[in-house]
């Protein structure tokens, strides 16, 4: 063995309490990359897997005839072919392209022109699966790109940090050796070689291990990920399943990175330290450069933490960067905590806004098919649902369960759409409102207008809470929106309406008015009522009115059987003739809602997974630099001893220490965190509208995270520095 | 009454046959406002001698009155605030805390002793070591001649009631050393400050009022060089 690496070998062990710790910061960064790339890489497969599962081709000929498909079929441009023959006969050939472009519409044009195919039927082409296999700009990934970014950043920043961290702290604490070894005779590359040779040690031992471990969380995410999707495959029949991925470009990667982060970190440092003259290396001058005004303290830290607490907090000014390294990753974990947090409870939040505090575990739905012309107005309505049938149909719903409770909502909005002038309903500050974000605002701006019909049960409720008898109608007078950039509830129209004039078209488009009394108004609406209303609408409800669209809320034990039960209802009810005349169908919201939910939760995990691991970088980091931090400051402490400083006084200078570390950590982390949850509420907010809630819980849980690594480091310097005497202490450097 | 008193001292390392007898049944007193010289070979035990009597290691067997009081029968913590306000150390390598500045390595003792920093008493000390423009500079922007006379700066603060200096010279040019040691004389005459010295170089010997000499841990010269100023003979 060479020299210079038996002298590596020999630091290692001496040093083996830091060359473990080090040892851990490079396995747990390798662990970290592999396991969040091999995560993406599962999950890129199980996506993969699932647009291969709607079927592996490239484009698709709709409607063409079986022997142009077998010409088709068989052409050499086409690498693999099927066809499929849906219920109303129409065939289909997939094909998968031997050379696919971002055009494969076209290509697929050119095939079948060429082919002398003349009615080659429609084409599409299937971008998902064009996408996956890279022919296609990736909009999937684009949208995650980011979010990547963000973590990749966040990765490699904390592993450079922990690691580099490491080899700092060793090269300045041996700057005496070095200056030792150069007075007989070692050249400035011997002593870089002592250092990197340490690197390479370190780095042949962690980066395998690092590999193999992050390997393993993979495997355990992947469980976890398959048991939070399992409500999802249940749900749509989905077959989405993360199966384990090591993709060799990952491993590649990882130990590239390590590499390239291992040695850099053991480079500079021991570049810095091969300059140092010898006699000020032995010395020990050459490592301490300071300027008195950056470690003046505030004379307030004297009086409230003692001599101790300045003592502590100029110590920290001296080695600003070793701490800064610590703040940075602890601070890290507690923005990503914070923003991990917040970003799954908007998840959970969305989630529960599709159908917000309304007890529906299952819905079905039908709505009038309509005509549209050339320009794409809507011309017909083709059929409308009567209140006769609807009412047979709630009747229907209920014999599946006679113990569930079935709300009907039913519109009609006419057909093309009924329409008011604003200016007659509105209050003068809503028409405001309404009108000055828009540059084309006039006088008459007309809204559109929709009768509400609603199971008889529930139009009595809701005539008892308006005050009014039975068969008259009521104006649905409070809407949810965005006011001044905050989310509010309001009326919108004035309180003195007694009737409202709407237009609306005939079939054959002409123009009626009718006027439409109002007996009395809603202000107060149940939640199911507000997810019809809006600021751009006005809703009356009104009793006995044939419905463009209905829909009915289920309260269902067995949700899934009624999704099914309601699915044949409809059919049967609807008869098969007619069905082209609705669409119409029926879901289960339990079912939906858990998948929704799998999904949050699987974000949570991941997110969680990931900060644990920040956490524990941090960790390693605090505890290596002031474990480091104390030993090179033994003999500070001796000689602070023989002046009378009681060890209690030393331990709590050193808790201090800590103390400080995870206050600014936390200063930093919650004021960042906080400020890109609220960002992101924000931008959520965009689509969705729910109110901010301080992330208490979050926020509660990071301090208390925070202050228990601070408790841990600072037993395990206290622990550190009992041992040994004064005399030793201030001997050591001598 | 002897401000110091040294009563059948010694100290041991090691056992059986490693043992190494440090110091071996030392008896002498020192009594206030003296300035006594310790000189002896390297591994005499005269280092062991003043850790012993500054209180920050602990004999095998013996005792150690300071002003009267037995410091070995303290506790640890006892012993702790015992030093902060009788005892002041000065080291070859100065020992100052790099992220304090002049004033600050000066008044640590001080304040450690949980007492209000003394402007005038800071203002006097600085003027003696001859520090007062330096006041706000760090360790490492002086040369050890300035260092050091930062220490004894700080061993002067608590006026304590010996200061014991382990080779203050040793690390210094002759320019620099005289100038500790005048410093030190200063002191000794102007507060009637108990001083005990170690030392190699005769030079800095001759100036005391008495030279102790020791070898293999015993007293083997105890001699008085002038007369006590003050008490004359």
């Amino acid at each position: 063995m060479k020299l210079t690496a038996k002298l590596a070998l020999i630091q290692l062990r001496e040093n083996r309490r830091r060359s473990v710790l080090t040892l851990l910061g490079i396995v747990l960064s390798v662990a970290m990359i592999t396991a969040v790339f091999g995560f993406v890489a599962s999950g890129r497969g199980a996506i993969y897997d699932l647009i291969i599962g709607q079927g592996n081709y490239h484009v698709a000929y709709e409607g063409i005839t079986p022997e142009d498909a077998e010409i088709l079929g068989s052409n050499k441009a086409f690498e693999s072919h099927y066809t499929e023959t849906d219920e109303e006969g129409v065939l289909t050939l997939f094909c998968r392209l031997a050379k696919p472009t971002a055009e494969a519409t076209e290509q697929a044009a050119e095939i079948a022109k060429a082919a002398k195919v003349l009615d080659s039927g429609g084409i599409y082409m299937n971008r998902e699966l064009m996408m996956m296999e890279g022919y296609l700009p990736d909009t999937y990934t684009g949208m995650l790109v980011p979010i990547a970014a963000v973590l990749f950043i966040i990765i490699i920043f904390a592993s450079v940090i922990v690691v580099s961290n490491a080899f700092r702290v060793s090269a300045g604490e041996r700057t005496k050796q070095f200056g030792i070894l150069k007075s007989v005779g070692a050249t400035s590359k011997q002593i870089r070689s002592t250092v990197i040779n340490e690197g390479w040690l370190l780095a042949i031992a962690g980066i395998p291990v690092g590999i193999l471990v992050g390997l393993g969380v993979e495997a355990i995410g992947c469980v976890i990920a398959n048991y939070c999707l399992a409500p999802l495959n249940t749900f749509g029949g989905i077959a989405i399943k993360m199966s384990f991925q090591a993709p060799w470009w990952v491993i590649v990667f990882a130990a590239l990175l390590a590499f390239v982060t291992i040695f850099l970190s053991a480079y500079l440092p021991a570049r810095k330290a091969a300059k140092i003259p010898a006699i000020d290396a032995i010395r020990g001058s050459g490592e301490v450069k300071l300027k008195a005004k950056k470690v003046r303290t505030a004379g307030a830290v004297r009086k409230i933490f003692g001599v101790e607490g300045e003592l502590a907090q100029k110590s920290m000014k001296r080695s600003r960067r070793s701490y800064r390294a610590t703040v940075i990753a602890l601070s890290s974990s507690v923005i990503l905590f914070l923003v991990g947090t917040s970003l799954g409870q908007s998840v959970k939040v969305s989630v529960n806004m599709i159908y917000p505090n309304i007890e529906a575990t299952a819905m079905a739905q039908i709505s009038a098919s309509t005509s549209t012309d050339m320009e794409g107005n809507i011309v017909k309505l083709v059929k409308l649902t009567d209140a006769a049938t609807a009412r047979t149909l709630t009747e229907k719903f209920r014999q599946f369960d006679p113990t569930s409770s079935i709300k009907m909502l039913g519109e009609n909005s006419g057909n093309s759409v009924f329409t008011v002038e604003a200016k007659n309903i509105f209050t003068p500050m809503s028409y405001e409102n309404l009108t000055k974000d828009d540059d084309l605002a006039v006088d008459d701006y007309i809204i559109t207008f929709k009768y509400i019909i609603l199971d008889d049960a529930f139009y009595e409720s809701v005539c008892k809470q308006a005050g009014v008898q039975t068969g008259e109608n009521i104006l649905l007078n409070q809407v949810l929106d965005r006011v001044d950039g905050k989310r509010a509830l309001f009326s919108p129209c004035r309180s003195d309406i007694n009737a409202i004039e709407v237009t609306g078209k005939n079939d054959d488009n002409s123009v009626f008015t009718e006027t439409v009394p109002i007996g009395g108004q809603l202000t107060e609406l149940p939640p199911e009522l507000l997810l019809l209303t809006s600021p751009y609408s006005v809703c009356v409800v009104t009793p006995n009115k044939s419905m463009t669209s209905v829909q009915w809320l289920v309260n269902v034990e067995d949700s899934a059987g009624f999704a099914e039960y309601a699915q044949a209802t409809l059919k049967n009810t609807l008869k098969v003739e007619q069905t082209g005349l609705y669409s119409y169908n029926a879901s289960d919201i339990k079912a939906m809602l858990a998948a929704q939910n799998g999904l949050a939760n699987l974000i949570m995990i991941f997110v969680y997974g990931f900060i644990a691991m920040l956490t524990l970088i941090g960790l390693t980091n605090v505890i290596s630099t002031i474990s480091t931090n104390i030993r090179l400051r033994k003999r500070e402490f001796a000689v602070l001893e023989s002046m009378g400083m009681t060890e209690k006084g030393i331990k709590r200078m050193i808790s201090y220490e800590s103390l400080i570390c995870g206050l600014r950590s936390l200063f930093f982390g919650l004021v960042l965190g906080l400020a890109a949850s609220y960002f992101i509420y924000n931008r959520i907010t965009d689509v969705l509208l729910f109110p901010y809630s301080f992330p208490y819980v979050p926020v509660i849980a990071a301090v208390i995270v925070v202050f228990l690594v601070t408790f841990i480091t600072m037993r395990f310097s206290a622990m550190r520095v009992s041992k040994g005497n004064i005399i030793e202490g201030i001997r050591q450097s001598e | 009454m002897n401000i110091l008193q040294v009563n059948g001292l010694s100290k041991t390392y090691g056992k059986g046959g490693t043992e190494v007898k440090a110091l071996d049944n030392v008896t002498f007193g020192v009594e206030k406002g003296e300035f006594v010289a310790v000189v002896g070979a390297s591994g005499s035990g005269k280092s062991t001698l003043l850790h012993l009597l500054g209180g920050v290691d602990r004999p095998t067997s013996g005792s150690v009155l300071v002003d009267g009081k037995e410091i070995y029968a303290m506790n640890e913590s006892q012993l702790a605030i015992f030093r902060r306000r009788n005892v002041g150390l000065i080291y070859q390598f100065y020992n100052l805390i790099p992220s304090l500045t002049v004033a600050e390595n000066i008044m640590l003792p001080r304040l450690l002793d949980g007492r209000k920093a003394d402007k005038a008493k800071l203002r006097e000390i600085l003027e003696t070591v001859g520090l007062s423009d330096r006041k706000n500079h760090l360790p490492n922007q002086l040369s050890g001649g300035q260092q050091q006379r930062v220490s004894v700066g700080r061993a002067l603060i608590n006026d304590p009631a010996v200061i014991l200096a382990d080779e203050p010279t040793g690390n210094l040019d002759s320019k620099a050393s005289r100038e500790v040691i005048e410093l030190l004389k200063a002191s000794n005459k102007r507060y009637n400050q108990t001083l005990l010295i170690i030392t190699h170089d005769e030079k800095i010997a001759l100036q005391a009022d008495r030279i102790i000499t020791i070898e293999d841990g015993k007293i083997i010269g105890d001699e008085q060089v002038k007369p006590r100023q003050g008490v004359g003979e």
